[in-house]
């Protein structure tokens, strides 16, 4: 986990942006399977994925 | 985190520093000139807590030493969030380098020493380095403008991050889409190409077709060839086994034997032949008058004449053989004997020379009985001129006593039986009789015998001369044969013509006219040179039409060879032709193949990019999603901290203050009843809100992370602030809440009215390198 893409490195104070993310996104792919016909989920997963690689929390996303 | 007391030695300007004694609540002051070292001493915090300075970069940290100096320690007594006493030093070289250890209460002896070191005082402490620098330590800049507060208070939030990303990844989606730009295009030139080339999937096998038809074609036409030139061969063969026959035959002399005719004549037949059989099978003809047939023609005719005169010959033979036969002598040299209706020679000769011999015989015998019976006859005819002319004569009275007293011979017959028993017949048969009768009688028969004998012997005389005829007949005939016989056998080792004039020479044999009829009928040209000559010349005429003929057929084929291989030449060039073009079309194939994988990969690749554009874009929805839920709560729970920092340090100016969805700070404007952004605040304003927009995170931050009593650093945040405004935060500072209770303020100078909260006023000089408080 490089020091550049931790977001987690302790500058919040109320919440924790991963944890946040994670939330929303499963929020959101809830929402979108119950509301969108044509939802993609494996986009999602590998969008999720990305960012968390992107957050240093994975080291790759799942389609790499 | 308190800190409780600082030692130095050789940091930065100072030779040696003392702060012992530092209260927990209330506010350090730090002023002094500029350069007279108050901010290094808040730098001397970071320093001694995690190794770093928000003013010096790590990599410079050399400059830490003292100048001159080799050699600086740095030790600070804090309590942590445990509620412990703790103790930090630091040893630093010229180098940069340093050695940390951690002390707990008084005890000297380092709990941990080396790398642990920071991890152990993040953990007592609560924070990292970049909490304290962008929470608790305020700095000047970071009130200056709405903007610098608003990216902190994203970051802290978390926002700051996730908007990172999602700017990195919107980076990401325009460099994607540029790619995937260019890979359209790229795929769009290719497909033009691909188009371009118009290739039709027939097209190769439409020419592979048509290449194996003129392949067969030429296969054909090599087949035609390869005939022309197998029947030229054999043509040239057969045409050369015909000048060869017919100059073996051209030379055919009066010598020639009938062999030799015959084999010259059978093989210039069968060269004939087997030409004629070239031909026939390359369907050639050789002119209008085909000179084979005049060829033919003669040799036929000679060939007649031959069978002619071998007829002839056969004759001739079959003549000999009959003549050898009837003679018996040899036997017939060249075959079998034949069988002959005649009798033989030898059957003829001999009845008549046994015949001879018999005749012969019985004239000997007749004549030897004429002499007997002539002496008989004179015997007795001289006995009966005794007895009756002279019958006294003593002789005659011996024969007469003889015949009266035969008996005196009776001793003679009783010594011979057989003579007595003859004698005693004798004598009763001739007894009774005179005898001169007797012997009278008997003269008269022997003289009767006798003529009978000469008559008898005369006849056979004749007959023997008859057979003797005969006989001398016969030998002629043989000897005759004979001569036939050496004249036909010396013939038939000479040339015909010789052999023909040597039969000629034997009459009445029965070939005599068929060799006539075959000397008239042409036979002759054989027989002599000039005849013969010209009878040759119709040969060699016609030989020569056949000669032109054959040059002419074979010029013919010639050019039908030549013409042949310029077809070939022709195909040939045809077949390279198509096969050049089949060659392309593999290559425009290939090329299409090419193109057709090159737009795939570009078309996958291009769906690749998409896909990444799409999973971008997603998350970049998402992060912005994430963001908007972050600065939701983020917002909410900072409300009430800033709710009551801010009043507090605005002198109830100002009470709400609020953060929009984007972390941008708005304020209540009591004169405009409306939520303004701190732009349209004047500096000192919004530098005050800053200030307790800071404070307020300070406070959240120690009240939710820390939770503990903390230090807050304000490094000259008030250099703005009017004298009264001064004056209100200071003594609003320690009012703020319960966790933050140590601040230290830094400030150029401090009004001597400082209020009596200020727990200690710590003053630094240009000049002086100690620094010693409590």
């Amino acid at each position: 986990m490089s020091s550049e893409n931790a977001v987690s490195n302790s500058k919040f104070v109320l919440q924790d942006p991963v944890l946040t993310f994670e939330d929303y996104s499963r929020a959101e792919v809830r929402r979108l399977e119950e509301t969108d016909p044509q939802f993609d989920s494996q986009l999602y997963m590998e969008a999720i994925d990305l960012v968390l690689v992107q957050m240093g929390v994975v080291e790759r996303s799942r389609d790499s | 985190m308190i800190i409780r007391n600082i030692w130095a030695e050789n940091i930065f300007k100072f030779k040696k520093i003392e702060l012992l004694g530092l209260p927990e609540r209330g506010i350090i002051a730090l002023s002094g000139a500029n350069e007279s070292g108050k901010s290094t001493l808040v730098d001397m915090i970071s320093l001694a807590l995690f190794g770093r300075t928000v003013t010096i970069a790590p990599e410079q940290l050399h400059q830490v030493v003292r100048w001159g100096e080799t050699r600086a320690s740095l030790t600070l007594e804090f309590t942590g969030r445990d509620r412990r006493d703790y103790s930090v030093t630091r040893y630093f070289d010229i180098e940069g380098a340093q050695q940390p250890a951690l002390c707990q209460g008084g005890v000297l002896t380092p709990i941990i020493k080396g790398e642990g070191v920071d991890q152990k005082v993040v953990d007592l402490a609560g924070f990292n380095f970049e909490q304290f620098a962008n929470i608790l330590y305020l700095a000047p800049e970071n009130l200056r403008t709405s903007a610098s507060s608003s990216v902190m208070i994203k970051s802290l939030a978390g926002v700051e991050g996730i908007e990172k990303i999602a700017q990195r990844l919107f980076n990401e989606v325009q460099s994607l889409q540029a790619v995937a730009s260019h890979l359209k295009e790229n795929q769009e030139k290719l497909r033009l190409k691909h188009q371009h080339l118009a290739l039709r999937r027939e097209t190769l096998d439409e020419l592979q077709e048509q290449l194996i038809h003129e392949q067969q074609k030429m296969a054909a036409l090599d087949r035609e060839i390869g005939q022309w030139r197998h029947f030229i061969e054999g043509f040239r063969k057969a045409a050369s086994g015909v000048a060869a026959a017919m100059e073996r035959f051209a030379k055919s002399t009066l010598d020639t034997g009938l062999d030799g005719w015959r084999a010259r004549s059978v093989q210039l037949l069968q060269a004939l032949d087997g030409f004629e059989g070239v031909c026939q099978e390359g369907e050639v003809e050789l002119g209008e008058v085909n000179p084979l047939d005049g060829m033919r023609q003669w040799l036929s005719d000679f060939g007649q004449r031959l069978l002619e005169i071998e007829t002839i010959f056969n004759q001739v033979d079959t003549y000999q053989r009959k003549i050898l036969a009837w003679l018996g002598e040899d036997k017939f040299p060249h075959g079998p004997e034949p069988v002959s209706t005649e009798s033989r020679f030898i059957d003829n000769r001999t009845p008549i020379v046994r015949e001879k011999e018999r005749l012969e015989k019985r004239y000997r015998r007749l004549d030897r009985g004429f002499v007997v019976a002539f002496f008989l006859a004179f015997f007795f005819c001289s006995g009966w001129g005794l007895l009756y002319f002279q019958p006294d004569l003593p002789i005659s009275m011996a024969v007469r006593q003889f015949f009266i007293h035969p008996w005196s011979l009776q001793g003679i017959s009783v010594s011979i039986p057989f003579l007595q028993d003859f004698l005693s017949q004798l004598q009763q048969m001739v007894g009774k009789y005179p005898p001169e009768a007797i012997l009278g009688g008997t003269a008269l028969l022997m003289l009767m015998a006798m003529l009978g004998d000469f008559g008898r012997s005369t006849k056979i005389k004749a007959k023997i001369a008859l057979v003797t005829q005969k006989l001398t007949q016969l030998e002629g005939q043989a000897a005759y044969y004979r001569e036939v016989i050496e004249i036909i056998e010396s013939s038939v080792r000479q040339s015909l013509p010789r052999r023909v004039a040597l039969l000629a020479t034997i009459d009445e044999v029965p070939w005599q006219i068929e060799l006539t009829e075959w000397l008239q009928k042409g036979g002759g040209d054989l027989l002599k040179e000039d005849d013969l000559a010209r009878f040759l010349n119709k040969l060699i005429s016609s030989f020569d039409q056949f000669q032109k003929d054959i040059q002419f057929c074979d010029a013919e084929a010639a050019a039908q060879e030549a013409q042949g291989m310029e077809s070939r030449k022709k195909q040939e060039q045809s077949l390279q032709e198509l096969q050049s073009r089949i060659e392309q079309e593999h290559q425009r194939r290939q090329e299409d193949q090419r193109l057709q994988e090159e737009i795939q990969d570009l078309h996958m690749e291009f769906l690749k990019q998409e896909h990444q554009i799409q999973v971008r874009q997603i998350a970049t929805r998402l992060l912005k999603g994430t963001a908007l839920e972050l600065a939701k709560y983020f917002n909410q729970e900072l409300q009430r901290f800033i709710s009551s920092v801010v009043p507090i340090l605005t002198g109830n100016r100002y009470q709400n203050l609020r953060l929009n969805n984007d972390l941008v700070i708005q304020v209540c404007s009591p004169k405009k009843k409306s939520y303004v952004d701190l732009a349209e605040l004047s500096t000192g304003t919004r530098a005050q809100i800053l200030l307790a927009v800071r404070v307020a995170l300070a406070q959240a931050m120690a009240t939710r992370s820390i939770k503990s009593p903390q230090f807050l650093v304000l490094d000259e945040p008030l250099a703005f602030f009017d004298r009264q405004r001064f004056q209100n935060t200071l003594l609003a500072l320690p009012k703020i809440g319960e966790h933050l209770t140590q601040f230290w303020v830094v400030a150029a100078q401090f009004d001597s009215a400082l209020p009596g909260e200020v727990g200690v006023h710590i003053h630094c000089f240009e000049d002086e390198d100690v620094l010693m408080v409590g």
